[in-house]
């Protein structure tokens, strides 16, 4: 299923995703805004993973799982 | 014409009620309430006119700090209940290390330590001298120029993250700043079948729980002891080391990491007693995630998610995690948490002693084997109160017994914190000092204390 998404299509669903179910965002919530500074904290970020899962039909690997690759919405849409 | 003498502010949560249920076997026990203390260690002393000028302001526009719970006699809904002819003001309380002479211009009361302050202040109702029911604020005014700050707080009302929403409200109205309170809507929509059916995955989790017959240190015999607590603190470079590890041992999921410390220390202090029982049980506080939610103080706290973990993984600090890890991937795959949610607030018209005998007989007795929490960065990005810098800033909880044992983790200016509270009676001197030597133990991967 992500194959067939481009990368602004994926970054859009994520920012929908995440916007609508896991962290309360205000209006100024881009695909380059940190989301630990957003309050990604484990709770959610384990949330995000399933709903990706769920989403994209894609489980990411945990070589992937790090700080830097879940800081934004960008850069989470290279490693789906 | 005529004032109102008393207002509903509002029905109370799921998690709300459990927590009630809690506060009233504690009473009945002689524990007092389950109350938690946020401390602000201060450099110098902060602008006491301020200070004053803020707290009074601040009680007046939160009614809800000296409401009531009371229970509707028709709906059996319990609700928080303001009275609106209430004169009490949220004044801060101060107070002198004995052998600092008092101000003429500032009237203190004199103690040994502050630590013997934050501990009678946990072991008596919030409302003794002078706080309000839900909240109440004491200065410490040290012989080595430093003065500590405690927020002592129901909680019923808050939970750790909520009072540290409430310490950042506290610093912007000092800061002549107002953050408005958003509504949250906590009305679930589903029909009551919808509810039972999603409750049905954490009841069946109960039953699966309750099996295996987890023990706490306090025993199913509440013992009256009074709260105590200790706190491991760790510099920055010490932190480095631990959040290095959180890394290696459990990726961006630092709940298991924590988790697992807290099980082991534990077991550490059953070992010392010559026990080693076969499982434990420990609950992770679910906050609030929806629109306004974050931002307000009050009723932040909505689920748990129950870990339960078996001696064999708890051999090793990375069975322990990965123990963990998985549950905490399943709960969350299966909504435990909305799940119990629904428990809670199908729960929530049940009569308090119905309430304890549920808990009583579900539970045999033991509520979990110990409380835990992680809260994180705490007051990010905050460095002053009243003009003083703020040195150090954590939370001592106080813990019902059973389980009668807690731990607590959190991190201000990139240092971690650990407090270990406990009830007189539940653990020792000597039980205290193992758990907290094997946490130190994991935290760190060495001896050092």
């Amino acid at each position: 299923m992500n194959d067939a998404l481009n990368e602004s299509q994926k970054k859009a669903r994520l920012l929908e995703l995440i916007s609508n179910e896991i962290l309360e965002v205000g209006s100024d919530f881009d695909e380059n805004s940190n989301l630990h500074d957003a309050g990604l904290d484990s709770m959610a970020t384990m949330q995000l993973l399933i709903k990706i899962e769920q989403t994209f039909g894609v489980q990411l690997p945990t070589t992937k799982l790090t700080k830097e690759n879940m800081a934004s919405v960008a850069s989470l849409a290279k490693i789906i | 014409m005529f004032k109102k003498r008393a207002e509903k502010l509002g029905d109370l949560t799921g998690a709300d009620c459990f927590i009630l249920a809690l506060s009233s076997m504690m009473r009945k026990n002689g524990q007092h309430e389950l109350v938690g203390q946020t401390q602000l260690i201060l450099e110098g002393i902060p602008d006491l006119l301020v200070l004053e000028k803020t707290a009074r302001d601040f009680g007046k526009d939160h009614p809800i700090l000296d409401a009531n719970v009371h229970r509707s006699p028709w709906t059996l809904m319990p609700a928080w209940w303001s009275n609106r002819l209430s004169e009490k003001n949220l004044s801060p309380i101060i107070w002198r290390e004995t052998g600092l002479p008092n101000s003429p211009s500032q009237e203190s009361k004199e103690i040994d330590s502050c630590q013997k302050l934050a501990e009678q202040l946990l072991n008596n109702p919030l409302a003794f001298r002078g706080g309000l029911r839900n909240l109440r604020i004491d200065l410490f005014l040290g012989k080595d120029g430093a003065s500590v700050l405690l927020f002592t707080w129901n909680h019923l009302l808050f939970d750790g993250k909520g009072a540290e929403l409430l310490v950042e409200r506290f610093i912007a109205a000092m800061q002549g700043r107002s953050c408005p309170l958003l509504p949250i809507k906590s009305d679930n929509p589903l029909s009551l079948q919808a509810k039972f059916r999603k409750s049905k995955p954490s009841v069946d989790r109960f039953f699966e729980l309750v099996k295996n017959r987890y023990r706490s240190l306090a025993g199913v015999k509440p013992p009256k002891g009074l709260l105590r607590y200790k706190i491991l603190k760790y510099d920055r470079e010490k932190t480095q080391t631990i959040l290095r590890r959180v890394e290696r041992f459990s990726g961006l999921f630092s709940i298991s990491f924590f988790l697992a410390c807290a099980a082991r220390g534990h077991r550490a202090a059953f070992l010392a007693r010559g026990e080693d029982p076969s499982h434990y049980v420990s609950t992770v506080p679910v906050q609030l995630r929806r629109k306004g939610a974050r931002k307000n103080p009050f009723q932040n706290q909505v689920t748990v998610l129950f870990f339960s973990m078996k001696k064999e993984g708890l051999e090793t600090l990375e069975t322990s995690v990965q123990a963990a890890q998985a549950q905490f991937e399943e709960m969350t795959r299966q909504d435990l948490g909305g799940s119990f949610e629904m428990v809670l607030g199908l729960m929530r018209r049940l009569p308090t002693t119905l309430y304890l005998k549920f808990l009583g007989t579900q539970f045999s007795g033991e509520i979990t084997s110990f409380f835990h929490s992680a809260t994180g960065s705490f007051l990010g990005g905050l460095e002053e109160f009243g003009g003083s810098r703020i040195l150090d800033a954590y939370h001592v909880p106080s813990v019902s017994a059973p389980p009668g044992s807690g731990l607590f983790f959190g991190e201000f200016g990139g240092c971690i914190t650990a407090t270990f509270s406990w009830r007189e009676g539940s653990v020792n001197e000597k039980e205290a000092d193992a758990i907290l030597q094997q946490v130190n133990r994991d935290l760190l991967g060495s001896e050092d204390l």
